[in-house]
């Protein structure tokens, strides 16, 4: 969090999280050309490197993926959501080493421009075993390079939250032309089936989690509150909350995360400013409701940033009645202070 | 085939070079101007976004626009 823009934000957590991304793939590189060395001591450097970089790129993609979902489910995979974007922009950075080595080998080395020759050299669109496979990796890789170039929060700023998610999400289309990059690749180069087999269980594996944490969501939005007064609906007892910490109850379509501090409970609208993060699963830090996804924080009395900071949230009504906790769905503006309920 | 991947190659080529030249008289005046949170940031800054700059300029064309549009307009009211 920011009132001014920097390169990066670097913090012990961040340069830890950054050194052991780059421990990991040089320790990766190295295992794979020793590897192939062993294995396949008439491949050329340029096809090790071709291979070696594609693997990683493929494995840190999958590890991105899976980052949002685990810590939806699990808490202790929060750290990793932290700092994904340099996880993302590592990835990139290393497909981008695959690409331009894969067009430099294949496409460079006779007369035609070489992303001529990419999309000419090979028009075998209708056949299965034929197709030109490395056009898809190229579109993938330009949507990498469109979300890698904006993952700074000036990005997120100028382009709109809303539009920055949208641009982000087209990771799951260059998801699946990465697999298809790979499948129909391997069917015209290798004979071994592991790469479709790992590359099978990666794409299983993804979409698994993504299906159990849908699931988790959606009966967490279905669940019906009966009681209704004046405005106000019945959610829950006030024993169920934990000091600094809230409960999300989703009313009338709108996620609303109710926090307990210093033994009152406020409202406020569950999404962050700042990427859309879920309020709710966070805590209260230094007295601020901090969200867990990038540490934005907002004053639990009137969803304000602390300043310099301007991010507000929505507040919401809340009512304790005979332990009973009882929030009004309809919103204040954004910003709008609420006394917040004391707990008996 | 070729022809059309020649065509789009060279309009890519044109975006890319506008980009460029957007990119330095956006990165020396206009981002300042145009988000508030960018005054008084460094090269370093200035350098991560320069790519993003380049790929996504008309967007960024038109915000600083709007902006210009919308201070000479209160000017002259």
């Amino acid at each position: 969090m920011s009132a001014g823009y920097t390169a990066v934000g670097w913090n012990r957590q961040k340069k830890l999280y950054d050194w052991f991304i780059f421990g990991f793939c040089v320790l990766y590189l190295i295992s794979f050309i020793l590897v192939t060395a062993c294995i396949n001591p008439d491949y050329t450097f340029e096809t090790v490197l071709i291979r070696s970089t594609s693997t990683l790129a493929v494995l840190l993609l999958h590890v991105i993926l899976s980052i949002g979902p685990l810590a939806r489910m699990n808490k202790k995979f929060l750290p990793l959501l932290y700092n994904r974007r340099h996880l993302g922009v590592t990835m990139f950075c290393i497909a981008a080493v695959h690409g331009v080595f894969s067009i430099i080998q294949f496409h460079a080395l006779g007369h035609v421009n070489p992303f001529v020759s990419l999309f000419t050299s090979n028009t075998n669109f209708f056949s299965l075993s034929g197709f030109p496979f490395q056009s898809l990796g190229f579109f993938a890789l330009i949507i990498f390079f469109l979300m890698a170039v904006t993952s700074h929060d000036f990005w997120l700023h100028n382009l709109s939250p809303k539009v920055w998610k949208t641009l982000h999400m087209f990771v799951y289309l260059a998801y699946c032309l990465i697999v298809m990059h790979v499948m129909l690749g391997v069917i015209q180069y290798e004979t071994h089936p592991v790469f479709v087999l790992l590359i099978a269980a990666g794409s299983l594996w993804l979409i698994s989690l993504h299906l159990i944490v849908g699931r988790r969501e959606i009966k967490k939005d279905n669940e019906k509150f009966g009681l209704a007064n004046e405005g106000f609906v019945a959610v829950c007892d006030a024993g169920e909350f934990e000091e600094g910490r809230a409960k999300i109850f989703c009313i009338d379509e709108e996620r609303i995360a109710v926090y307990k501090h210093e033994n009152k409970l406020y409202a406020i609208h569950n999404v962050c400013k700042h990427q859309g993060g879920p309020l709710g699963e966070g805590k209260i830090i230094d007295g601020c409701i901090t969200c867990p996804w990038h540490g934005y924080q907002y004053l639990p009395n009137n969803g304000q940033s602390p300043p310099p900071f301007t991010e507000k949230v929505s507040t919401y009504d809340v009512r304790v009645e005979d332990m009973k906790v009882w929030v009004n769905p309809k919103p204040f503006a954004e910003g709008t202070e609420r006394p917040g309920a004391v707990i008996n | 085939m070729v022809v059309a991947v020649k065509i789009a190659l060279i309009l890519g080529s044109v975006y890319l070079v506008m980009g460029m030249i957007f990119a330095i008289f956006f990165l020396s005046r206009g981002i300042e101007k145009m988000d508030t949170a960018a005054h008084g940031s460094g090269f370093g800054f200035r350098m991560i976004i320069l790519p993003g700059t380049i790929a996504l300029w008309p967007v960024l064309l038109k915000k600083w626009m709007n902006i210009k549009k919308i201070r000479h307009d209160k000017t002259a009211s």
